[in-house]
């Protein structure tokens, strides 16, 4: 029985390490941008803020 | 931005092509309206006429959007807001970004031009991230 024990804690623990990159891989990274000289359209408290990079031509 | 009326705020960054003729002039196009209150309002008309964005053309819109002309002919040629231009440009190339368009949706990076329903999803994720 013990050696059972000791096996499911193992592969619970497995499990678990497996899992940690898999969660860091799906938590998409997020940047911070500095406002700078950027003229802004929209209220301030909007709930999001988009950064364009853009070029015209 | 018209589908989400109050719930997106917009910051544009220069980041010209260095091998297209009128990238840059553009740009400065950009700054130089915006120093005379029309910073959007060139914004579209250069959207709107891409890629005819050479330096008749810009003084045109410019004209079409009632601006001191002659002021803005100046800025253009004095490239005076090149500091500005080159300060996204600088942060562009520290964040290793090559490609425009790039957008940062609240921090979320996404690189190129992408179907409107692309932005729309995450937009949507990011509006229930709040109400969360």
């Amino acid at each position: 029985m013990k050696y059972f024990n000791k096996l499911g804690s193992l592969f619970i623990t497995i499990v678990i390490v497996s899992l940690i990159p898999l969660a860091a891989f799906g938590q998409q990274e997020r940047y911070e941008l500095p406002v700078g000289n950027s003229v802004p359209k929209g209220p301030d408290n909007a709930p999001i803020t988009i950064f364009e990079f853009l070029d015209f031509q | 931005m018209e589908e989400y009326p109050g719930k997106i705020r917009l910051y544009l960054k220069n980041y010209p092509y260095r091998y297209r003729d009128y990238s840059y002039l553009a740009a400065e196009a950009l700054l130089a309206a915006g120093d005379q209150g029309k910073y959007w309002e060139m914004h579209d008309i250069m959207i709107k006429n891409s890629p005819t964005l050479d330096r008749d053309s810009l003084i045109r819109y410019a004209g079409e959007l009632k601006l001191d002309l002659k002021k803005f002919t100046a800025d253009l040629d004095s490239m005076k807001h090149k500091k500005l231009i080159d300060e996204d440009g600088d942060l562009a190339v520290a964040m290793d970004l090559y490609n425009t368009p790039t957008f940062f949706i609240n921090g979320r990076k996404v690189i190129g031009n992408r179907p409107y329903e692309y932005l729309q999803k995450i937009i949507e994720e990011e509006l229930e991230n709040v109400k969360k």
